[in-house]
């Protein structure tokens, strides 16, 4: 079943007289529950895609619709709640608010969303991540490997249809790195969630069920398509 | 290739990031443009008040009256004064305070007289007056030009004469404002010339000429020089030494409570603009220090590589403080001439109050205190910068320090905790909005308190006018020298004739000796306590009370002294009993039956006191003097008092009872170098003499407050003291009621009315309380407005304050309104994140400033009355609520800037 399409998908950069296409003409679906990876040189789009899939960024033309809903219609509040309810981004520099402890960040989402927080289903989060130790730390104090699991686990505070992670494990050393993808692949097989992940990394995007192949701000492969 | 500087690195800077720099280029400009107004505008209020003085009172810094001792040699060569002018005084119009005279070119043109009407006589024979002279000396009619003028005139020390003058010009009024005098006069001559006659007129049959001189002075008066001129001229039996103030006010002594007092109009206007430079540079120090904070934390991580890259501290100021200064001296030019724009402005706008001048001298504090505000402001967030670890400034491990404070919440609203903790976490980012707020609350509550505090209107039960007479200033021994005559009472019957006049009421001070039976030391609790009344003893005593510390014996030589004085002026008057100086005063019947509540003994009979038969005597049964050192000299008449103090001395009334005779002498002399030779026994013999007998009526317990006076004061009525047969001159007060409020030029005309009846007495200086109102009004609403004016700009700053602290904030932090924003957060949630620090800001600010109001208010230095806190408070809550909203109405705008852009550029910092 198709959770999320985008047709016609560019985005261009204007620096001074030149435009710099960073996407272009990108049309593509995602089915729900799949894990798809998006692939690619530096410079080739990867980011902007995943940006521009999870309403972080607007596209310059072309559209991306969430459930046959129009994502681009939406003004910032319904946008606003949607990422919080039904999208999780895991970012490659972790980005956790660094005032808030470890714990508190995690439950951002959910306190945004002024509910009360799921503490049965928080606490298979943190024990599936290894942090339970470092909930009360602020993220300073933490190791990059740490503060992206809890990048994680906020992401999946809400219990998103949709987790999206743009390289989550570039700014980590192999063994971290694989023990982030594989906890990635667990936890959204686990609960449902299609995963869309953006690597550079060859051996990341072979476990994925299909892989989306960027450069120059074009799709040149995709193994989920049949020609 | 050109060298890298370190000019080179900031002005690049500069260039490349003309947007961060738009706050700090701000707060820079206006620091140089209100320094620069702020002591142009001080310069000009002082300047302009100047010349408006100048005019009415002429150029002259200094007077030095009636001194033949002191040559103009003498005095240029104490080279204090360039400038010497001469003002001849060759005699007074009889039975007035109006005197007659020429200048020398000099002091023509030092006084620069004004002619309303004709001309400055020319040859002998011609005069000019002022038309308050004219009106003085001729109560029936008016003269015109041309006309021929028959006056009687007393030369100086000479005898009475009469001579004709062709009338040939009408002056402005400056005689009277010349006479200003504020205590007892020790001059022979103390009045200029009302009436100008020419240099060529011949010198009358008698008498001398006395020479007022007139000086410029080459240094500013300090409290310091005028000490050493008044000492000089002290030296001289009579001569007297005055300098003009700036407020064109003439003293001659108590300078330091004229110039420094809070009574002074400048000192008050220079304070003012003091604490409003001081409180604007303050807002400017925060503001600037706000601003470089800012810039310095969005380039923390460049500091930190620069660091990390080997970079000193000193080398980082150097780097980011040059910035400043760059800064600073592109703006300053701009501001300095923007601001001679305005005052120019102003001085088109107000030019009696406002002289524009300007001064290349005055940039150099300008410049001292523009670069101290730009340094001390500067030089914080530098400091803080540079001291900085370069793996603290790039990880920001700088926060972990204070982490342990922090405890983890289970549940939580995120605007709450992310704006709780980011005070927690930066708690001095908010300082500068804090105190600005204070600030700005405080002027809010002052100026609440002087609106409230009511402006001074004036009624018709207040004191219209109030002819006042210092005859009896000089006395010697037990004489007093009273020249001239008092208000006679034709001319008080005049005053109550004239129109709008509801009453007229007389209020005398005489000195006058009770003849007692017996020694009592009961007088020396007033000011003219005679030691000869004491034992030795209690003159030791008291002496050593007031902190005499000669020996025993010297004490007891001039006790020695004092005794062979008193007994020889007994001796001269043929006097048995004892001779004790006291007041007689005398008050309306109204007053006296007032005093019903005072009355220790006796009774208040009017009718007996109008006949001059009895009088009212001020006699506490007991009173305390307090122990040497505790209070000064101080008397206490309160039991309650005397028990709670250490008494060093009790005294018992053990003269006055009601029923019992006194007898009364009044000894004056009109020869004004009476006794001055040191010959007591010939001054006693010459002076004229006047006694009495009346009874005690009653005896008053206590002082009452309205009279004034000293303790053994005899109190009478006017009818009662013409009755007893003494001579009433004297300290006099002459009070008039008006019957309602009139218009200006009513007030005009009744106001030359009055000073012309008044100048028939001599040493008469009259007072008008409507214009003291006026002006009382004028402060108060100049008051008003400047604390209005002070509150709207520290609102104006506070309210910029805040908003560009959080600003700031909402700049550097866009990478986490981006985190925010991407896990879902609105912009609603986005700006109460940062609006609880607005609010924490105003409700700090509006504490502190109510702290600062209960301490400063209550105590003794405002002690302002209890009444005026609530509406103190109402308008500090009003100006921080209309600061609140306004804050909030920017905050948003803000907010919604940094929203507007993608939650990828917020992150990327873009």
């Amino acid at each position: 079943m198709e959770i999320m399409h985008c047709e016609n998908l560019s985005k261009i950069y204007q620096t001074g007289e030149a435009a710099v296409f960073a996407l272009d003409d990108v049309t593509l679906s995602l089915t729900a529950g799949s894990f798809t990876a998006i692939t690619g040189p530096s410079g080739s789009g990867k980011s902007t895609l995943l940006h521009l899939l999870s309403g972080l960024d607007k596209p310059t033309k072309g559209t991306v619709y969430y459930r046959e809903n129009d994502l681009y219609k939406y003004n910032d509040n319904q946008l606003s709640v949607l990422r919080r309810r039904r999208f999780g981004f895991v970012f490659q520099s972790y980005n956790l608010v660094k005032e808030l402890t470890g714990y508190e960040n995690i439950l951002l989402p959910v306190m945004l969303d002024s509910r009360k927080p799921d503490e049965e289903y928080l606490n298979r989060i943190i024990d599936l991540l290894g942090i339970r130790d470092r909930m009360s730390h602020l993220p300073g104090a933490m190791s990059g490997g740490q503060q992206q699991r809890f990048c994680i686990a906020r992401a999946l505070a809400n219990k998103p249809a949709l987790l999206f992670a743009d390289e989550p494990t570039g700014n980590l050393d192999g063994k971290a790195g694989r023990e982030v993808l594989t906890l990635l692949r667990t936890v959204s097989h686990e609960l449902g969630i299609t995963l869309v992940l953006v690597t550079h990394d060859l051996h990341v995007a072979e476990q994925a069920d299909r892989v989306i192949q960027l450069s120059d701000g074009k799709i040149v492969a995709d193994s989920g398509v049949t020609e | 290739m050109k060298a890298l500087t370190v000019n080179r690195m900031a002005a690049a800077r500069l260039r490349a990031n003309k947007k961060g720099y738009i706050s700090l280029i701000i707060g820079i400009f206006l620091s140089v443009f209100l320094v620069t107004t702020l002591v142009l505008c001080i310069q000009g209020v002082i300047l302009a008040q100047m010349e408006q003085n100048n005019k009415r009172l002429g150029f002259e810094d200094a007077f030095l009256l009636d001194t033949p001792e002191l040559s103009d040699r003498d005095l240029a060569e104490m080279g204090y004064f360039d400038t010497i002018g001469h003002v001849y005084v060759t005699a007074g119009i009889k039975d007035t305070d109006i005197y007659l005279g020429y200048y020398n070119d000099t002091g023509a043109a030092l006084l620069s007289r004004q002619v309303l009407e004709g001309r400055l006589p020319e040859k002998a024979g011609e005069i000019a007056m002022e038309r308050s002279a004219m009106l003085a000396i001729r109560e029936e009619g008016q003269w015109q030009l041309g006309d021929e003028v028959t006056l009687k005139v007393i030369p100086v020390d000479g005898v009475e004469e009469e001579r004709t003058f062709t009338l040939v010009g009408f002056l402005a009024e400056q005689s009277s404002l010349l006479t200003n005098l504020n205590s007892s006069s020790r001059a022979f001559v103390t009045g200029f010339p009302a009436i100008l006659v020419s240099s060529a007129e011949p010198d009358f049959l008698s008498g001398r000429v006395a020479l007022h001189r007139l000086m410029t002075l080459t240094v500013p008066i300090t409290e310091e020089l005028f000490k050493t001129f008044y000492n000089r001229i002290e030296d001289h039996t009579f001569g007297r030494f005055l300098v003009k103030t700036i407020e064109g006010k003439l003293i001659d002594s108590y300078y330091s409570e004229y110039v420094y007092g809070l009574g002074s109009d400048t000192f008050v206007i220079v304070l003012m603009a003091g604490l409003l430079i001081l409180s604007l540079l303050l807002s400017c120090c925060v503001g600037i220090a706000g601003s470089m904070e800012g810039i310095l934390s969005k380039r923390s991580e460049e500091i930190g590589i620069l660091r990390a890259l080997g970079a000193t501290r000193r080398q980082i100021r150097r780097m980011f403080g040059r910035e400043s200064w760059l800064l600073a001296l592109t703006a300053a030019p701009l501001s300095i001439a923007l601001s001679c724009l305005f005052v120019w402005g102003l001085e088109l706008w107000m030019p009696e109050n406002m002289v524009f001048r300007f001064n290349p001298l005055l940039i150099v504090p300008v410049v001292i205190l523009s670069a101290a505000v730009i340094l001390i402001s500067g030089s914080i967030p530098l400091r803080r910068a540079s001291r900085q670890m370069p793996m603290s400034v790039i990880r920001d491990t700088g926060l972990l320090r204070k982490s342990k404070h922090i405890r983890s919440r289970k549940q939580f609203r995120v605007p709450g905790l992310i704006s709780k903790r980011l005070i927690r976490l930066y708690p001095t980012r908010l300082l500068g909005a804090v105190i600005l707020s204070a600030l700005m609350c405080f002027c809010a509550a002052l100026f609440a308190i002087v609106l409230y505090g009511g402006v001074y209107t004036f009624t018709p039960s207040q004191e219209a006018y109030a002819i006042m007479m210092q005859g009896n200033g000089s006395a010697r021994g037990y004489v007093s020298y009273l020249p001239g005559q008092p208000l006679s009472d034709q001319s008080l019957n005049q005053l109550r004739g004239l129109p709008h006049v509801r009453k007229v009421n007389v209020n005398r001070q005489l000195r006058v000796c009770l003849l007692l039976e017996g020694k009592t030391s009961y007088f020396n609790a007033g000011h003219y306590f005679n030691d000869a009344l004491m034992t030795l003893e209690e003159y030791t005593e008291r002496h050593r009370s007031l902190g005499d510390t000669a020996d025993l014996e010297t004490l007891r030589q001039r006790y020695a002294g004092e005794l062979a004085s008193y007994d020889a002026a007994r001796n001269a008057l043929g006097i048995s009993q004892e001779l004790v100086m006291t007041e007689l005063q005398t008050v309306t019947p109204e007053k006296l039956e007032q005093l019903e509540t005072s009355l220790g003994s006796g009774k208040i009979d009017i009718d007996a006191i109008n006949a001059g038969k009895e009088v009212l005597v001020v006699a506490p049964q007991i009173w305390w003097l307090p122990e040497p050192g505790t209070q000064g000299f101080r008397l206490i008449d309160d039991p309650s008092e005397a028990e709670m103090e250490k008494t060093a001395m009790t005294v018992v009334n053990d003269w006055a009872f009601a029923g019992q005779e006194l007898p009364i002498v009044q000894l004056y002399t009109d020869d004004a170098q009476a006794g001055t030779t040191g010959d007591e026994k010939s001054l006693y013999e010459s002076c004229t003499r006047r006694d009495t007998v009346v009874t005690i009526g009653g005896v008053l317990d206590s002082r009452p407050d309205s009279l004034g006076g000293m303790w053994g004061a005899v109190l009478t009525t006017e009818e009662g003291l013409r009755n007893m047969g003494l001579f009433r001159n004297g300290w006099d007060v002459t009070t008039i009621y008006l019957d309602r409020i009139v218009d200006e030029e009513t007030e005009e005309a009744l106001t030359q009315s009055v000073t012309a009846i008044a100048r028939r007495a001599e040493g008469s200086r009259v007072y008008n309380y409507m214009e003291s109102a006026r002006e009382n009004a004028r402060t108060q609403l100049q008051l008003m407005l400047l604390m209005g004016a002070i509150a709207i700009v520290f609102f104006a700053v506070a309210a910029g304050m805040i908003v560009s602290t959080v600003t700031r904030q909402l700049q550097a932090d866009g990478k986490r309104i981006g985190m925010l924003r991407a896990v879902g957060a609105e912009e609603k949630t986005i700006l109460r994140c940062y609006s609880g620090q607005v609010f924490l800001s105003l409700g700090l600010g509006m504490v502190l400033s109510i702290l600062v109001m209960a301490v400063l208010f209550t105590s003794s230095i405002m002690n302002v009355p209890a009444r005026y806190y609530p509406s103190g408070i109402a308008t500090i809550l009003v100006f921080s609520l209309a600061c609140l909203g306004l804050c909030l109405l920017l905050l948003r705008r803000r907010v919604r800037q940094v929203t507007d852009q993608s939650i990828i550029d917020n992150i990327r910092e873009l």
